[in-house]
């Protein structure tokens, strides 16, 4: 057994794991303890985000593992890429630049029509919705969100911890915004809603909405 | 071959049944066949509203598991010739039938039927599933109300996983008075949230509530508002094009002037 083929990446807010797809769960388990104890330090209490790649976890591997990592260290978010029939080189590819290039480059989804309630978009990238986001509808992007539309719903740009993700939509009027680590909601009562596009992004610890006007985008 | 019309909301009490018994009547006052389909197993209304409650011998249960034949469990109207219930078992539940046996059904109803319409039970659980499982088409009934709105966006997606796509949209228990006052959500705010064709717009009144608790479908009724709203929605689905009802009554004669001079409100 290749007991070596484990390896870790820091992405931002977390930590990359790509494991050998033979590799056995309890050898995971270990390996992990060892990596998160040495660097237990650099993380101190803030949330750390996992990325499994490689190996296909099965639900109660994934449960298991969850409850392990829970056990050592502030888990922010959880995920994990299985691979599929393409080829290994092409998907690690694709993560690569899915997780690491979030809102600079990389993998972008276009969604078309409206994403209504209790619907939900969920993408390693870049997300593009060329309709309504709908109260009760989820968008949730490792890089950027542009809605070419209103915005009623929630999104949530840079869910990896992606502090330079921004949200954009011609409406923004969502129910909550989160960017990264950051979660606002709108205010209470009644409020003007301003009939031109906006963007959202953070700067510092808080979250600023800002008419968006060409060439505004530092 | 007739078409299967499903009429749905994911809320309850935004007056599903109401709507399906007023649009089957209108239909069959324009003469055609239509037969109404109660998929609220275990909690059936269809009947009471169309004061056929105790006409029912079979229900849909008996003909799924073959009991009887279609044609022993359709009640037919009393006022309506062509109108015929399809009444939903009251002492079973929303697992008695499956999806498939729904299918099979509406199949065996449209070749003898003009309009199959089925009255959806409220939630997204089995019942809705069974409902939607036969139908060519789809229209969803809304409140101006947020909470009934969402529930009605939450529906719209369902019926588009469960390939009926563009559903119409009827909007229910208007009050233009209080929309002008601004404390509902008016046509134009619903539609714009919700983004499907909008098939009519009942107004709120007081004789549905009378109708309904007589056993008599308000369509019938040629002085009431909302039965004119429900006999054009009817006619709308037959194809004619009639423009949606203008349900602002305040016309008087300043009001006109008023609004000559800009200093009125708003049409």
């Amino acid at each position: 057994m290749k007991e070596n083929s484990i390896f870790f990446k820091g992405i931002l807010g977390g930590l990359q794991v790509h494991v050998d797809p033979q590799m056995d769960l309890e050898i995971v388990k270990e390996k992990l303890k060892e990596k998160l104890e040495s660097s237990k330090n650099f993380f101190q209490d803030t949330p750390v985000n996992l990325v499994f790649t490689g190996r296909d976890f099965k639900d109660d591997e994934k449960e298991e593992l969850k409850e392990f990592v829970a056990q050592q260290i502030n888990i922010g978010y959880m995920d994990f890429y299985n691979p599929t029939e393409k080829g290994e080189e092409e998907k690690e590819e694709e993560n690569k630049e899915g997780l690491t290039r979030g809102t600079d480059e990389g993998m972008t989804k276009f969604y078309k029509g409206t994403v209504r309630n209790g619907q939900r978009i969920d993408y390693q990238g870049n997300i593009i919705i060329m309709g309504d986001v709908n109260p009760g509808a989820e968008i949730v992007a490792a890089g950027n969100i542009i809605v070419l539309g209103h915005l009623r719903g929630m999104a949530h740009a840079g869910v990896n911890g992606d502090m330079d993700a921004v949200v954009i939509a011609l409406r923004l009027q969502p129910t909550q915004l989160r960017i990264g680590s950051i979660i606002t909601r709108s205010p209470e009562g009644e409020l003007e809603k301003p009939d031109y596009p906006e963007i959202a992004y953070i700067k510092g610890d808080n979250l600023f909405i800002e008419p968006y006007t060409p060439g505004k985008i530092k | 071959m007739g078409e299967v019309y499903v009429i749905t909301s994911g809320k309850g009490g935004v007056g599903k049944t109401t709507t399906t018994a007023n649009i089957g009547a209108a239909l069959a006052m324009n003469g055609k066949k239509v037969v109404l389909l109660d998929a609220d197993i275990g909690l059936r209304n269809l009947d009471v509203v169309l004061g056929l409650e105790n006409r029912i011998v079979y229900d849909l249960i008996d003909v799924a598991e073959g009991a009887c034949r279609l044609k022993q469990a359709l009640v037919k109207d009393k006022r309506f010739d062509g109108l015929y219930l399809l009444p939903a078992a009251q002492t079973r539940d929303k697992t008695a039938i499956s999806p498939k046996q729904m299918q099979d059904l509406c199949n065996e109803l449209k070749e003898q039927f003009d309009y199959v319409l089925i009255d959806c039970p409220a939630g997204i659980e089995q019942g809705f599933k069974n409902a939607v499982a036969g139908a060519d088409k789809a229209i969803v009934v809304t409140i101006p109300e947020v909470s009934a709105v969402r529930d009605a966006d939450r529906i719209i997606g369902l019926l588009a996983s469960n390939d009926l796509p563009y559903p119409k949209l009827i909007i229910n228990r208007l009050r233009i008075d209080m929309v002008k006052r601004g404390d509902m959500m008016g046509i134009d705010d619903t539609i714009d949230i919700l983004g499907i064709d909008l098939l009519g717009v009942v107004p709120d009144d007081e004789n549905i509530v009378i109708s309904t608790n007589r056993g008599e479908p308000v369509a019938a009724d040629t002085n009431s508002l909302a039965g004119k709203a429900f006999r054009n929605i009817a006619s709308r689905l037959e194809g004619t094009v009639i423009p949606i009802m203008d349900l602002d009554t305040d016309n008087s004669f300043v009001d006109k002037l008023k609004r000559l001079f800009g200093i009125g409100k708003k049409q």
